[in-house]
């Protein structure tokens, strides 16, 4: 397994997959971070003629005042954690790169049909599947990190005065990130091992990590059952809920993410495995 | 020794039978020149051989060992259908990817050697996707060799290759199997490249061994019969049940006749002079064996 886990790193390092994932992640973070810095300058504005906010006004009070007003629109003094959701996490960068990234990655490999070299000299298919897990997840955690360091880094660029959150809040709210966005991985692994076919792959990438499956199903349950509690079992609702931050994480509570995301998991996570267990490679 | 074996080997797609109760032995040192129709299963059986398609029902033992414990490392090199090369990625990083997966010491060095085996050294950093159809073969036979196989899978290796192209792959292929001793299994359309390699055959038909047979026994079926030519057709022919009664004689137009049997041509053509009958033409006639595979593997 670990010759396996050096040839997939090695192809992602050399591939340009990942360059081109990390680049559009930083012009997304950018644009964010303008755009922030657009709602920023807005809201004091606002606040301003208000009368409210004087300009120069660096102190305590100013938490006051952007709690007054609807948290969407002042940026300093908003805690990091949830700047962090603001920019990119719901803002979806990190999700949307790292769900093509990890479809990509090893939907190519059975495309081109570089798959069959790698099987013909291992006949054990679990310790592919394995690595290819390892693989996802490690670029999770890197990408997850790097985005959390490049949103602070813009933000103190720009001059935004956030409260720093406490390390045991950025803990939890980072390792549930990378739990749904882990999840939502593994069910774009099964639809390729599955399916085995790029375009299909690519549209489910899309679909899913632009939140399109999501809110259409989070509509139809609150058409079709209002009141019901059936869309707590949408990883989509998890995931909007972490990307809330603290509060979204309390509103919606910390064992239904939980118990979402490890059964997402695990349910797709086995049907990956199996699908590749069982179907012939071409 | 038997390093391939295939016992009652089936391979279902849905209804539809692909390969039935195949049996099948190759031998160690063997090249093994896989013979069939578009669609008689050839590359269905490299597929359950090397682990990419499971078998329907049936046994297959690789080296001796039934391939359902298998675990490991297999010392199995293939090319089957087509090469299966990263396509942004150059020669080199399609190559150092399966030494990698293999384990290889020294990824680097048999890298390059593999590249200069195959004469592909001096591609550089090109894409794979603007390879020549012929590039792209020679990268898959150099990764059909990363990690020292013992056996070789080769499905149609020589097309798109030009005749020079065939030649050398040809060449390379017999070296693999006289200098590094691997046998190799290859599967061709072109009947005449394998004749230059094979030493045994194997020939299937809807999916099932018609028979395996030497290079030997090839050339011996299709030495068929003697044609012989005399200036007495008639009186020749009473000569040959006198003196050969075991051999069957055809008259056949222009005083000619032919023999069949395991006649001895030089022993007839005493008989002949011995008798006063002049030989114009004593020669065995060797049927094509293009013919003769073609007949056996089922075609008009
Ligand atoms: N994935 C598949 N699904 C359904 N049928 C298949 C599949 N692969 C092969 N077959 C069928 O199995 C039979 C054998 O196909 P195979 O590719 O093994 O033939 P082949 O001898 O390699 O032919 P060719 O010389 O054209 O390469 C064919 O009838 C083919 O239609
Ligand atoms: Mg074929």
């Amino acid at each position: 397994m670990i010759n396996l886990l050096r040839m997939d790193f090695y192809r992602l390092l050399k591939g340009k997959m990942l360059m081109i994932g990390i680049c559009i992640m930083v012009a997304m973070i950018a644009f964010m971070t303008g755009m922030a810095v657009f709602v920023e300058s807005e809201a004091a504005a606002q606040l301003i003629a208000d009368g409210t906010l004087t300009v120069t006004t660096q102190n305590t009070s100013s938490s006051d005042v952007t709690d007054s007003n609807s948290s969407q629109t002042a940026i300093t003094g908003s805690d990091q954690i949830k700047y962090m959701n603001a920019s990119f996490f719901a803002g979806g960068s990190t999700s949307i790169v790292l769900c093509i990234l990890a479809t990509l990655f090893i939907v190519t490999e059975f495309e081109c049909g570089f798959a069959k070299n790698v099987f013909s000299i291992r006949f054990n298919r679990g310790a592919y599947f394995a690595s290819k897990v390892i693989v996802v997840f490690v670029l999770t955690i890197a990408l997850m990190l790097f985005s959390i360091a490049l949103s602070l880094l813009g933000a103190t660029i720009c001059g935004f005065d956030l409260v720093a959150s406490p390390f045991s809040e950025w803990v939890q709210w980072f390792c549930l990130g990378t739990l749904v966005l882990f999840a939502y991985e593994l069910i774009l692994i099964a639809m390729v091992l599955i399916t085995r076919n790029k375009v299909i792959a690519i549209i489910a990438a899309v679909l899913l990590s632009f939140g399109i499956i999501g809110n259409f199903l989070t509509m139809l349950i609150t058409q079709l059952m209002p009141g019901s509690e059936i869309y707590k079992g949408i990883l989509f609702t998890s995931f909007m809920a972490v990307g809330n931050g603290e509060t979204g994480i309390e509103a919606l509570g910390l064992t239904v993410i939980l118990t979402v995301g490890l059964a997402y998991a695990l349910v797709f996570g086995i049907a990956g495995f199996i699908a590749l267990k069982k179907r012939d490679v071409y | 020794m038997n390093i391939v074996e295939t016992h009652m080997l089936s391979k279902r797609y849905g209804a539809k039978a692909a390969v039935t109760a195949f049996n099948m032995q190759v031998h160690s040192g063997d090249i093994y020149g896989f013979v069939g129709r578009n669609g008689a299963g050839k590359s269905t059986v490299m597929k359950m051989l090397s682990g990419l398609a499971t078998p329907t029902s049936g046994e297959i033992k690789l080296f001796n060992k039934s391939i359902r414990h298998a675990s490991g490392e297999q010392k199995l090199g293939i090319l089957i259908e087509n090469p299966g090369l990263y396509p942004s990625m150059s020669a080199y990083d399609n190559l150092m990817l399966k030494c990698l997966c293999a384990g290889t010491v020294n990824p680097k060095k048999t890298t390059n050697q593999l590249l200069d085996f195959v004469g592909l050294a001096n591609v550089d950093k090109k894409q794979s996707k603007h390879f020549s159809m012929g590039m792209k073969q020679r990268l898959g036979l150099a990764l059909a060799l990363v990690g020292d196989p013992q056996l070789l899978l080769l499905d149609e290796p020589l097309n798109g290759l030009d005749p020079e192209g065939v030649r050398e792959i040809r060449q390379l292929i017999i070296k693999l199997n006289e200098e590094h001793g691997l046998t190799v299994i290859i599967s061709s359309h072109v009947l005449e490249q394998l004749g230059k390699m094979a030493n045994r055959y194997g020939i299937i038909r809807d999916g099932q061994m018609v028979c395996e047979i030497t290079a030997e026994e090839v050339t011996a079926q299709c030495s068929e019969y003697l044609h012989l030519e005399t200036n007495d057709a008639n009186k020749a022919l009473v000569i040959m049940q006198e003196k050969f009664p075991n051999l069957k004689c055809i008259a056949m137009p222009q005083n000619a006749i032919r023999i069949q049997g395991f006649a001895n041509a030089a022993l007839i053509g005493e008989a002949m002079s011995h008798a006063g009958i002049a030989v114009s033409a004593l020669y065995t006639h060797n049927r094509d064996i293009e013919d003769f595979f073609v007949e056996k593997m089922g075609g008009n």
